[in-house]
């Protein structure tokens, strides 16, 4: 990889990945001339000044309704993207690399350190591939060695991630969505990369198949030490798996804390609607709901000036649509952007004291 | 007794495929009660979707009901048996979308892209009720109202691309009522929404039932959406009932083996650090393959070939409405607090 220019990581913690004012616009086109030719009438602002840094060996949890922007932040950290404005610094062993600006051959070098998991596990493995070969992939585009010590490799892979090594030259379609999730794992870590991205991983599968993958998942960081951006519109499997949790809305990241700190004293009236709206396994808790007037009309991503949220919020007041909060400390590495963050008091999220539901274990 | 609004019995639905046969339902019963919310929960394959297109009629081709009942009485007279009606005779075709509606996962998909809502619930009120098209026209508004619709006297014009998917939502929603359905079936209604919206929609679906007294069959994969709306619930595994019974009862002392796991495997809030999902071991088995005895035997952590091998257990009563189908449970354990036994 080349060295970027001596940019600093900011000297804090171990910083792997440190996001900056990261901005995604999605031109929009009308037809033109008789439809011969289309003009640029406006921009998409899919992604707007996010910032966040992942530490090394932690999983940050990004959560946050569809359209908010979490997918469109992890195509662009992994470069599947360009941004259009903002800086993505990658610390690779030592050497600090401006992930927005790499082409070509420095990119390709990116991939062997940053990998995507995919929320489809039917649409991102190829049917046509066997398994060891889709799992080889990789190993063979980034040179990883002879032939002989790729196929060890992936058969090491499989056991990681429990997959029978006998099934080596099966197709995908013989597999379960659990199995071929743990396909697409095995993959992603074939080159031992730095960072793992997952984008909502376990949204297409079954509890069960869910609850294995989840697992897995938790076992492999603890093993190697991996660190993730772990994308989840789920609260409860970002409870499971994150340490810290950003929350996105609008294309911008209104509130990010520790998991803990997030869901017991949640500041943005955003993630109080998010924490309110969660349906737990849980009947005893219906009672206790309170459903927060939140008027279902979505957002619409066009006014520049307010809160985004405010349109939607029990709290807004006039400054609320007229000036953007800013995105401030509100306690320790707590940060939110709320003007009334010290005037109003928010709900957190309902718990009942006992011991997990499921009965007798 | 009176007459429970839906009295699913033995219900048998197979789907003939070229590769074999998969028995979608394979002798699934249950009772809907009026007024009451049941929730029909399993994971993809359980056959959950196959009893509502049954009770429907609106089956695929290929799948065939082969045996059993579905006995609905709208207003506690003698039930129709629905099974045993054409499935697009005069009397099936009165009931669906009249005495019964249903309303689907994908908003998007299931309204028609090039009518107005307002045509398409209109529609409902001129087919069942030869409602005038003024008439049906003005019941559209008022259904929009009644369905939490924004500005409804406006949007009785909008396509449904114009709209939110929890507005889509909620103007399926206003095309499965606008009858007042005595049942009202919703496949997996909040699966495709976002959170926030995903319990409006439910609060939506149980306000309405508490207005028009329907009885609501909700079909999900979600035990939280279970824990919160529904009133009983009914476990599937592979096209059999394995547990059936109050939601409280069967969330807070549940005796399948298969729902004992599944609720122990649903990522749930405030679980120690550093503490694991279990998980339920393997895989569901082949739905071509068929099963003899309990389908949940290859899985189970109490199974055992010889017992649970040969036949499927039938449904036995722990308590009044409370039914479990496994031979490990044939006496009540200790620690249930059941009251009586059947």
């Amino acid at each position: 990889m080349t060295a970027a220019p001596a940019t600093s990581l900011g000297g804090e913690r171990d910083s792997l990945l440190v996001v900056r004012q990261l901005t995604k616009h999605f031109p929009l086109f009308q037809p033109w001339l008789l439809g011969l030719a289309r003009r640029q009438v406006g921009a998409i602002a899919a992604v707007e000044d996010v910032s966040f840094t992942v530490t090394r060996g932690e999983t940050l949890g990004l959560v946050g309704e569809s359209g908010c922007g979490k997918t469109t932040t992890a195509r662009l950290i992994l470069r599947a993207l360009k941004p259009t404005r903002g800086e993505i610094l990658f610390n690779s062993g030592g050497t600090v690399v401006r992930v927005d600006q790499l082409e070509g051959k420095a990119l390709r070098a990116l991939r062997r350190h940053a990998q995507l998991i995919f929320q489809d596990p039917y649409s991102s493995l190829n049917p046509r591939m066997p398994v060891g070969e889709i799992i080889a992939e990789p190993l063979r585009l980034h040179g990883y060695g002879t032939p002989a010590e790729i196929r060890e490799r992936v058969k090491t892979l499989m056991a990681m991630v429990g997959l029978d090594v006998r099934y080596l030259s099966r197709y995908p379609h013989a597999f379960s969505g659990g199995q071929r999730q743990r396909i697409g794992i095995a993959r992603a870590l074939a080159l031992s990369p730095e960072l793992i991205v997952c984008d909502e991983p376990v949204s297409a599968l079954d509890v069960s198949a869910q609850a294995q993958v989840l697992n897995l998942l938790k076992d492999l960081k603890a093993e190697l030490g991996l660190t993730s951006l772990f994308i989840s519109h789920n609260l409860a499997v970002i409870d499971y798996v994150a340490d810290r949790v950003a929350v996105m809305y609008a294309g911008r990241i209104v509130e990010m804390a520790s998991k803990r700190e997030l869901f017991e004293r949640p500041k943005h009236p955003y993630t109080e609607a998010l924490l309110a709206a969660v349906l737990q396994p849980d009947p005893k808790l219906r009672a206790d709901r309170q459903v927060l007037g939140n008027d279902g009309q979505g957002w619409l991503p066009s006014s520049n000036q307010g809160c985004p949220y405010a349109p939607r919020c029990r709290y807004a007041v006039d400054r609320c649509a007229v000036e953007r909060p800013e995105l401030r400390p509100v306690g320790p590495d707590h940060l939110a952007s709320c003007h009334r963050v010290d005037e109003i008091r928010l709900a957190p999220l309902l718990r009942r004291q006992r011991a997990a539901p499921g009965g007798r274990t | 007794m009176p007459e429970p609004l839906l009295r699913v019995e033995n219900l048998c639905t197979y789907i003939y495929l070229d590769e074999g046969v998969v028995r979608a339902v394979d002798g699934a019963s249950f009772t809907v009660q009026r007024g009451q919310t049941m929730a029909l929960v399993g994971e993809s394959g359980s056959g959950k979707s196959i009893v509502a297109q049954s009770i429907m009629r609106i089956l695929p081709d290929r799948a065939r009901i082969e045996a059993g009942r579905i006995l609905f009485s709208a207003n506690g007279d003698a039930p129709v048996d629905l099974a045993a009606l054409p499935a697009n005779g005069k009397t099936m075709r009165a009931i669906r979308g009249g005495a019964i509606s249903i309303v689907f996962q994908e908003p998007m998909t299931s309204l028609s892209p090039v009518h107005t809502i307002g045509d398409q619930i209109g529609e409902m009120a001129r087919l069942h009720r030869e409602a005038s098209r003024s008439a049906a026209r003005a019941l559209a508004v008022e259904t929009l109202k009644a369905v939490g619709f924004p500005d409804p006297d406006r949007k009785v014009n909008a396509y449904p691309f114009e709209l939110s998917g929890g507005l889509r939502q909620r103007a399926m929603i206003a095309m499965a009522i606008v009858c007042r359905p005595a049942l009202l079936i919703a496949d997996e209604p909040t699966s495709a929404l976002d959170v926030t919206i995903q319990a409006q929609i439910l609060d939506l679906l149980l306000k309405l039932q508490r207005e028009y007294g329907m009885g609501l069959l909700i079909i999900t994969h979600d035990p939280g959406v279970v824990a919160y709306a529904a009133d009983a619930v009914t476990v599937m595994y592979l096209g059999k009932v394995m547990e059936t019974g109050p939601v409280a009862t069967l969330f807070e002392n549940p005796q399948h083996p298969y729902l004992q796991a599944l609720l122990r495997s649903t990522p749930h809030f405030g679980r120690a650090d550093g503490e694991r999902l279990q998980t339920i071991a393997g895989t569901v088995p082949d739905p071509l393959v068929r099963i003899r005895g309990c389908p949940f035997l290859s899985r189970c952590p109490e199974g055992e070939p010889e017992l649970c091998g040969d036949a499927m257990p039938a449904l036995r009563a722990l308590a009044p409405g409370h039914e479990v189908a496994c031979y490990k449970r044939d006496s009540v354990p200790e620690s249930a607090p059941v009251g009586a036994r059947a």
